[in-house]
């Protein structure tokens, strides 16, 4: 008897990934997920696996029959309630199947999905560089990493336990079993490494669903640029009209408000490159996230973008976050879109400049241009 | 990895088969293998089936047996397949004792299989049926591709559960309307049919009396469907079919307009496999009740269990038959005791029933000792329906304390709200109808007389869940190749979902 079912899981494993890449969009704008790790477990209802049929719907007020004492009217099980409730209907509805994957896997099928390339290393890029480190012993070796002392303990051990050894007339003959080798490893070690910071504006003026759209950007990105670059590392700006560098933590979790000044992030950036990067060794990516809404002319910006900022940058991805917002005033509700001046501004400056291929830019209206965005960023392989 | 039996288990299974034998248990010849867990997830995936086709849904089976079984959630001590020789797995981490009570188990589950009445059409040598129709399945993959072959099967699994629920019921009713064209009076008027009652030589169901022919309507009987109001027959006289029909998958094989003969032949493989597995899912409680008890009773009774075997069996007991009230292992155990206990000792009948004084209801025994007798007369000739209708009695109800529950919309917690027998029982079978699937029926194929399929559901106090409906329409839109229409109740309100082009429109009536 051979078994069709390995074939028959495979398959189904197939179809269940194919489902999850149609519904990447909306797993993309879920909000649990942000801030998990790449090796932990997140559960994703996969719809429309099951087979559909004709059956029965959910009929809430029956509670089955039970067994046991009681009168009419005594209680019998707490309905499930509020979120748990919610989440069973949801469970039950058109046939969803539950899936666990690892957050980095999630991230391998987006860029499956969004058809990003896999970057190969190259040049000075190269993150890794492979070396040999001298780190244990073994049995068996050549003949020119022989550990002479460590040799003759194991002999004298040897001798000792047999009693062959007589401390009178030392004399220690060495085997065949006694033989230790240095063995090595090999060793990644960085050679040149890659940093990307994430600049989000927290001003008074983007509202929680700009950060929230903001954050699922950058979320998606340092997951899916940490399955491809081992040993990457992050840092995060948060800024209004000051700025400051922030954990992981604070960054996805952070409200505040207050005026904008860009051009505090960008210091803060540069700061950061001062103190730890050095821009000969590392590759520096930036991404910005604002509504576009700065304080000033833009003048202050462009002078530190000027004065060494893009010259340590590989690449800065601008991101502008642009969602109509909604104004009552006396005269009645008006909706007005406001855009953010900033990313035309910035345009016209670097397409100006010397900078030209370091910029890519992307304008958010809604959740729906979040994989667009992503794919703008990471989609060049640069 | 799977294995045939060792030399210590061989000789335990005969030692058991003799036992079985001993009970009067009836079964054909049955091999075991011992496999390993992962083994017994993969058969069990398959239903039993090493040799079934390949479809990926046997692999999201296996995926959800794995994880259950794998975490310790539930546990499979066998599988037993309906054949003639019966095939059994058993799982070889059981302990020898759970090893002896699986075996009996299995000899009762084979009992059963031969001589229940819903098994009685079924194909006894599936195994090679199976491996037909994969070689079928597999040929035509080669020819039209893989892709196109998937999806077709995935349309006709979302309404594989759509054939008729009492398949002897209605080759019954074929012969009967050969009977009536030859009725000289034309469209079998009444005084025919009872003539041709009378006359003919088929076989009551559930071995009712030849006499009572005249008096019930035997197909409400065993489908547990009224028969339908005249006036509601009247003036459709040119609806295709003329009576509803129940076999969809019959009616979509037959009529579908260009289907090409691979199409027909995997929907004839998917009705066919329906068919099989169909006693299985109208027989649950009683099936299983009826391997627990003789596995209970040859282990205990007749001393199966070894002496220091005896709690590892208590322990493996309380495990099968814990839980709940639905529980078929549970419940069909008790009822067959029960049914032992009254038989044994009268308590059935006029004279019983109609007795008032509860002392003396309480020490009825008139020695009557008839229990086993009437046992096996039950597994031969029900199914869970009646079989919980017929012998889940008051007093039983009321002896295990069962009630119903609703829930209370005020402080959101589910409380008793009766504990009425007869809404007990109705709960049950309630569930039970149909094995459990709504009832659906053909009901015009030339719907608008431009050849869209009717649909209708058979209203049981259930309505259907309106995404699924929605789903499996535009499934058998694209086996169709023509609207189809549903005529069902959604939120109280009688509607037709009409499924063209992949939109659902909802028109109420």
């Amino acid at each position: 008897m051979v078994s069709n079912i390995p074939k028959d899981a495979e398959r189904f494993n197939k179809i269940v990934r194919g489902n999850i890449r149609k519904d990447l969009k909306d797993l993309i704008a879920k909000d649990d997920l942000i801030g998990r790790r790449g090796k932990d477990k997140v559960v994703i209802p996969v719809p429309h696996i099951n087979l559909p049929r004709f059956k029965y719907g959910n009929n809430e007020d029956d509670g089955g029959v039970g067994q046991g004492e009681g009168d009419i009217g005594d209680k019998v099980r707490p309905a499930d309630q509020g979120e748990e409730g919610e989440g069973q209907k949801a469970g039950e509805e058109a046939g969803e199947h539950m899936l666990e994957l690892t957050v980095e896997e999630l991230a391998l099928i987006l860029g499956e999905e969004l058809k990003l390339p896999r970057i190969e290393p190259r040049g000075k890029r190269t993150i890794y560089q492979q070396f040999d480190h001298y780190s244990g012993l073994r049995r068996k070796g050549p003949r020119s990493l022989l550990r002479l002392k460590r040799t003759f303990c194991e002999a004298l051990k040897r001798q000792i336990a047999s009693g062959e050894y007589n401390p009178e007339d030392p004399s220690i003959s060495i085997e065949k079993d006694d033989m230790r080798y240095r063995s090595w490893k090999t060793k990644d070690i960085p050679e040149s490494s890659a940093v990307v910071m994430y600049l989000m504006d927290v001003s008074g003026s983007m509202s929680d669903r700009h950060k929230s759209i903001a954050r699922k950007i950058a979320f998606w990105s340092d997951v899916w640029l940490r399955s491809h670059y081992k040993g990457l590392e992050t840092r995060y700006i948060i800024h209004d009209s000051v700025a400051a560098e922030v954990d992981e933590e604070t960054f996805y979790k952070t409200t505040t408000s207050g005026g904008t000044k860009i051009v505090s992030g960008y210091i803060e950036a540069q700061k950061i490159i001062k103190r730890s990067y050095d821009p000969s060794d590392w590759n520096i990516y930036l991404f910005q996230f604002s509504d576009g809404d700065n304080w000033g002319n833009n003048e202050d910006e462009f002078t530190v973008l000027k004065g060494g900022l893009m010259d340590a940058l590989n690449l800065l991805c601008y991101a502008q976050i642009d969602i109509p917002w909604f104004y009552s005033s006396r005269y009645g509700t008006k909706s007005e879109e406001v855009m953010g001046s900033y990313l035309g501004e910035l345009e016209k400056f670097i397409n100006e400049s010397k900078y030209k291929d370091k910029l890519l830019t992307s304008r958010l209206q809604d959740e729906e241009d979040i994989l667009p965005a992503i794919k703008t960023f990471l989609g060049t392989g640069k | 990895m799977y294995w045939h039996l060792p030399p210590n288990m061989a000789k335990m299974k005969d030692e058991i088969e003799e036992a079985a034998k001993g009970c009067g248990l009836d079964f054909y010849p049955t091999g075991f293998y011992v496999v390993d867990l992962d083994t017994m997830n993969e058969v069990c995936a398959n239903t039993g089936f090493p040799t079934r086709y390949s479809h990926w849904r046997f692999g999201m089976e296996y995926e959800r047996t794995r994880k259950e079984t794998g975490y310790g959630f539930s546990r499979l001590y066998e599988l037993v397949i309906n054949n003639d020789p019966a095939v059994a797995y058993l799982l070889h981490y059981n302990s020898i004792t759970q090893q002896r009570m699986v075996m009996a188990h299995v000899f009762a589950h084979v009992d059963f299989f031969k001589n229940n009445a819903c098994f009685r059409h079924t194909d006894r040598s599936m195994v090679y049926t199976m491996e037909n129709h994969r070689r079928l399945i597999e040929k035509y993959i080669d020819e039209i591709g893989f892709e196109e072959v998937e999806q077709f099967i995935d349309n006709c699994l979302s309404i594989e559960y759509l054939i008729e629920d009492t398949p002897y019921i209605q080759k019954q009713k074929q012969e009967e309307k050969k009977k009536e064209k030859n009725c000289k009076c034309g469209s079998g008027c009444k005084g025919c049919k009872q003539e041709k009652g009378k006359s003919s030589s088929e076989k009551l169901p559930f071995g009712l009396p030849e006499y009572m022919r005249d008096f019930v309507d035997i197909e409400a009987l065993v489908s547990g469907r009224r028969s339908e109001p005249e006036e509601e027959k009247a003036g459709l006289e040119d609806r295709f079919p003329k009576n509803p029909e129940r076999d969809v998958l019959k009616f979509l094989i037959d009529n579908t307009d260009g289907m090409s003969q691979w199409k027909k032949d995997i929907l004839s493989i998917i009705r066919e496999e329906s068919y099989y597995f169909l006693p299985q899912r109208q027989t649950k409680i009683m099936n299983e009740g009826w391997a627990t008890f003789w596995h209970d009773y040859m282990m205990t009774e007749m001393g199966l269990a070894e002496p220091n075997g005896l709690i590892d069996y208590a322990k493996t007991m309380a495990g099968v038959i814990g839980g709940g009230g639905m529980n078929p292992y549970k419940l069909g155990f008790l009822l067959y005791h029960d049914i032992k206990e009254r038989w044994d000792k009268g308590r059935y009948g006029k004279e019983y029933e109609e007795e008032k004084d509860a002392l003396k209801k309480m020490d009825w025994d008139t020695k009557e000792g008839n229990g086993f007798k009437k046992m096996f007369a039950v597994r031969e000739a029900y199914n869970d329906v009646q079989f919980i209708q017929d012998f889940m009695t008051d007093e039983f109800i009321q002896k295990m304390k069962f009630f119903t529950s609703k829930l209370d919309h005020d402080d959101s917690w589910y409380k008793i709200s009766s504990r009425d027998p007869q809404e007990v029982r109705n709960w049950f079978i309630g569930q039970l109808i149909n094995g459990g699937q709504p009832v659906i029926e053909v009901f015009d194929g030339n719907f608008e007389n431009s050849k869209e399929l009717l649909l209708r559901h058979v209203y049981y106090g259930q309505e259907l869940d309106n995404a699924y409906r929605n789903r499996t329409l535009a499934r058998i839109y694209s086996v169709w190749g023509r609207p189809v229409h549903i005529a069902t109740i959604a939120d109280g309100q009688p509607i037709i979902a009409s499924y063209d082009q992949g939109q659902v429109q909802i028109t109420k009536w």
